[in-house]
């Protein structure tokens, strides 16, 4: 085979071609040809407005003569400005009885309709938008109606002076109660709950026609209400969803299957996801500090979940950030009728990111390089960043910035500021984060920084006497606080066990007995945990450790501690859920799921096994990756010494060298996810 | 002395043509792309540190170009390798099979492969090029060697059976 390709080596560019593109490139670079993209946006939106002013101002009784339709352009073709307009006419006066227009522009979502509409109205309706005459007999009209948005061209979703919210079906003309179909019962919300909601529902352009919309729109807000104003005790919709902000995602796309599609283009094991307000973009987290760094961004069409482009890149560092912008790949891809663009990022050992406040900030917390390296660098700082993507999703340094905190005084300045070492961890949503204070020499106290921190992870072992402050961050309004005030936070002692998946409650460890803290402000609720519960998923009430090839769980409330699981090789899933065990010889490797102990086998290549055998000194790597389903598998030579002792760091994982690339092999799992899902507390 | 352009071209001209020809499987679209890359590179005028760097632009680039120009769905036939070699350079069978069975197998595998035998770059290359790490690659060109293997006996085997 070799040979074979040795010889289509005498495959060459034609002459002709190379003379031809050298010429080109020669040539002077023309100017871009304006197109329909090169409009100012400025311009494009005032065109809209007063496309849409126009439309507003219409008399009603040129519609009701011509009899025409309206035309509607595409309401949804825009992100930033959506415009319908509707009329109505009213039968027994034949007089107009109603005639309202309304953008969905973020600020400009909401058009009071003042006049209620009797049940037997005739509707005029045109366009796309198919109004049928009983679209408008709406059940209480005889209060004020916010039309807060039409959706797809035929969802009318508003809420009346009662703050009920509806979704109205103008193509079946059916009405749904949405508190109801999210909380099995009428429930009048406050208007600082339903109106950000319902203007999230809209901006958010998640409504698909082709799939069930009624059940996206239940999963859509009972997991704002549960998920940003804690009511509601199911479920959440997206608990499989490790690693990719599941409250930033949408809920009408399928990312399950998106995801898994595109790292199967895209092979990106380890990915963190970007929600705009058009397309997921995820990217690959290339682990290697001191190496080029390279970029794979596969990015998701938000709305139908199909894989649009996949886009390498490289990136340029940045004190271990590594930046990309897709912009280019993107209006020169397949996206080309997309005016945003988007940028994403690359991330260095040690550093941390969070995307909050659906997708439109990214939160940043990465160690600074030095000239000595990044780790075990005495003289490392943290820094801490925030950077905004505002409403196009892009995410630019220049639009960010960097602080750091102050550990004396507790404040945070918009300067880069001297600060001892330290290191932070993020909880998964990004809205908590804690340092670990360590005591200092000189009297006061610093931040330690343990090397390698990934997520909840720790690969140093924490003292009971470490100090942890913790941090709320942007959780209410979305900004950070003003420069110079003071820091909504508090300090715990002991070492740090988790975050809870809901991020309520702080686990931690104090001369061996688990603590119990409320996130909000740090008070201690342990008796009422250990009474009620408080986690949401049952392996959330175990801590695990490795010891000499064998993992042991320990229960959080009972501090009963059992064998979990012995083995050559051991991995424990990022969120602790499930862990996984190999033993030397055997042909099958076992999953466990760490909180029932449900378990599986995976068996192994018989090939993959012979090497495994026949290789002496190894070293075995497992890695499980959520998103895939996938279990890989690697072992390595190691030279007759003990093989290291792979840090919890995540990439630690990756880095594991191979001398031989058959030596390394992946398992699909199909089927064996749900026996690894995270289970669920029952409740008492 | 600077490079020229003409020189930079035909510095990576062969390489270039033979990844997007496996990409796009015909010399109309593999020479779109190629031009593509390459004007690309001079008009972005990237910051490369060396030499293995700018590789690894125009590769990234020719593949992207590569992937574009064929998601608009040229309907061009694949190139036999006859022609996309010459008409006057000899084929060995083998070779044909080789590249049918290589156009054949998914990009995933089929890039790896070339680079790895065809350009005789390293996996530390190849991951650079192509964004992966390189466990990725060696796995990629292990599992697509396995393929490209399978397809060929399976060719074989037809030859023999006629």
């Amino acid at each position: 085979m070799k040979e074979a390709f040795e010889k289509m080596k005498i495959i060459a560019a034609p002459e002709t071609l190379i003379e031809k593109t050298a010429k080109r490139v020669a040539e002077p670079t023309p100017e871009p040809a304006k197109n329909k993209f090169s409009i100012p946006r400025a311009a494009v939106i005032a065109g809209t407005v007063a496309a849409v002013f126009l439309l507003t101002l219409i008399p009603l009784t040129i519609i009701r003569l011509t009899r025409k339709p309206l035309s509607l352009e595409n309401p949804w073709e825009r992100d930033d400005f959506r415009a319908v307009t509707l009329s109505f006419v009213e039968k027994k006066q034949g007089t107009p009885a109603s005639f309202t227009s309304f953008g969905t522009a973020p600020k400009n979502a909401v058009v009071k309709m003042s006049t209620a509409l009797p049940e037997a109205a005739e509707k005029t309706a045109s366009g796309e938008v198919s109004l049928r005459a009983e679209a408008y007999s709406l059940p209480a009209l005889d209060g004020e109606i916010r039309i807060q948005s039409l959706i797809g061209a035929r969802y009318l979703l508003w809420y009346d002076s009662r703050m009920l919210p509806m979704l109205y079906d103008m193509e079946t003309g059916k009405s749904l109660d949405l508190t109801e179909r999210v909380f099995g019962r009428k429930r009048y919300l406050p208007d600082e709950i339903i109106d950000p909601l319902l203007s999230r529902l809209t901006a958010s352009g998640w409504y698909d026609p082709e799939k069930d919309a009624d059940g996206a729109i239940r999963r859509f807000l009972y997991h704002t209400l549960q998920t940003e104003y804690a009511l509601g005790q199911l479920p959440l919709p997206f608990e499989s969803l490790e690693g990719c902000a599941p409250k930033d995602a949408r809920i009408d796309v399928d990312y399950l299957s998106a995801l898994p599609e595109c790292q199967g283009k895209s092979d990106s094991e380890k990915k963190e996801a970007l929600f705009s307000e058009a397309w997921l973009v995820s990217w690959e987290l290339v682990p290697y500090p001191n190496e080029p760094v390279f970029l794979w961004v596969p990015v998701i069409d938000a709305a139908s979940g199909e894989c649009l482009l996949i886009s390498g890149g490289t990136g340029g560092s940045d004190r271990g950030w590594y930046f990309y912008n897709a912009e280019e790949d993107l209006l020169e891809g397949p996206v080309e009728d997309r005016t945003n663009c988007l940028s994403s990022y690359l991330r260095a050992p040690g550093a941390q990111a969070r995307f909050t406040n659906r997708g439109t900030m990214m939160i940043l917390t990465f160690p600074r390089f030095s000239s000595v390296g990044w780790s075990e660098d005495p003289d490392a700082v943290i820094d801490f960043a925030a950077y905004y993507g505002e409403e196009t999703g892009i995410f630019d340094r220049t639009n960010g910035f960097t602080y750091c905190f102050s550990p004396q005084k507790m404040v945070h300045g918009s300067t880069e500021a001297p600060m001892a070492s330290g290191s932070a961890i993020l909880s998964e949503s990004g809205n908590l984060l804690c340092y670990r204070v360590a005591p200092w020499s000189g009297g006061a106290k610093s931040f330690s920084a343990p090397v390698g921190v990934f997520l909840n992870r720790l690969s140093s072992v924490p003292h009971d006497d470490d100090s942890w402050i913790f941090f709320r961050l942007f959780r209410e309004t979305g900004q950070v606080m003003p420069e110079g005030e003071p820091l909504p936070s508090f300090t715990l002692n002991g070492t740090f066990v988790r975050f809870a998946a809901d991020e309520s409650v702080i686990v931690m460890k104090r001369a061996g007995e688990y603590r119990f803290f409320d996130a909000e402000n740090g008070k201690d609720i342990t008796s009422s945990v250990r009474t009620n519960g408080r986690l949401l998923y049952a392996h959330e009430y175990y801590e695990i450790r490795e010891e000499n090839g064998t993992l042991y769980r320990k229960h959080v409330i009972t501090g009963a501690e059992d064998v979990l699981l012995k083995g050559d090789a051991l991995c424990v899933s990022e969120n602790g859920a499930f862990v996984f065990g190999y033993q030397n010889g055997e042909n099958t490797a076992v999953c466990l799921n760490a909180a029932t102990l449900e378990s599986c086998r995976i068996g192994l290549d018989e090939s993959f096994v012979s090497d495994l055998t026949s290789v002496k000194h190894v070293g075995f790597d497992f890695l499980y990756f959520e998103e895939t389903n996938t279990l890989s598998l690697t072992f390595r030579q190691t030279d007759g010494r003990e093989a290291e002792e792979d840090t919890v760091d995540f990439f630690g994982l990756l880095d594991a060298p191979e001398f031989d690339g058959e030596r390394f092999d992946a398992y699909e799992m199909p089927g064996l996810l749900p026996a690894l899902l995270p289970t669920q507390k029952q409740k008492n | 002395m600077q490079e020229t352009p003409e020189e930079t071209v035909r510095r990576y001209a062969d390489m270039l043509y033979r990844v997007a020809l496996s990409h796009t499987g015909n010399r109309y679209d593999a020479e779109e792309a190629f031009q593509e890359a390459f004007l690309a590179y001079f008009r972005k005028n990237p910051e490369c540190r060396d030499e293995e760097h700018r590789k690894a632009w125009l590769l990234r680039t020719v593949i992207v170009c590569s992937r574009r120009i064929r998601a608009k769905a040229h309907a061009h036939e694949a190139l036999p390798l006859e022609e996309a070699i010459g008409e006057t350079d000899p084929v060995l069978p083998e070779e044909e099979a080789v590249w049918s069975a290589l156009l054949s197998l998914p990009e995933k595998y089929r890039v790896p492969l070339q680079l790895f035998f065809v350009e005789e770059m390293s996996g530390a290359e190849i991951a650079a090029a192509l964004g992966l790490r390189e466990a990725a690659v060696r796995k990629r060109i292990s599992r697509g060697k396995e393929k490209l293997r399978a397809l060929l006996k399976g060719e074989e085997r037809i030859e023999r059976s006629l």
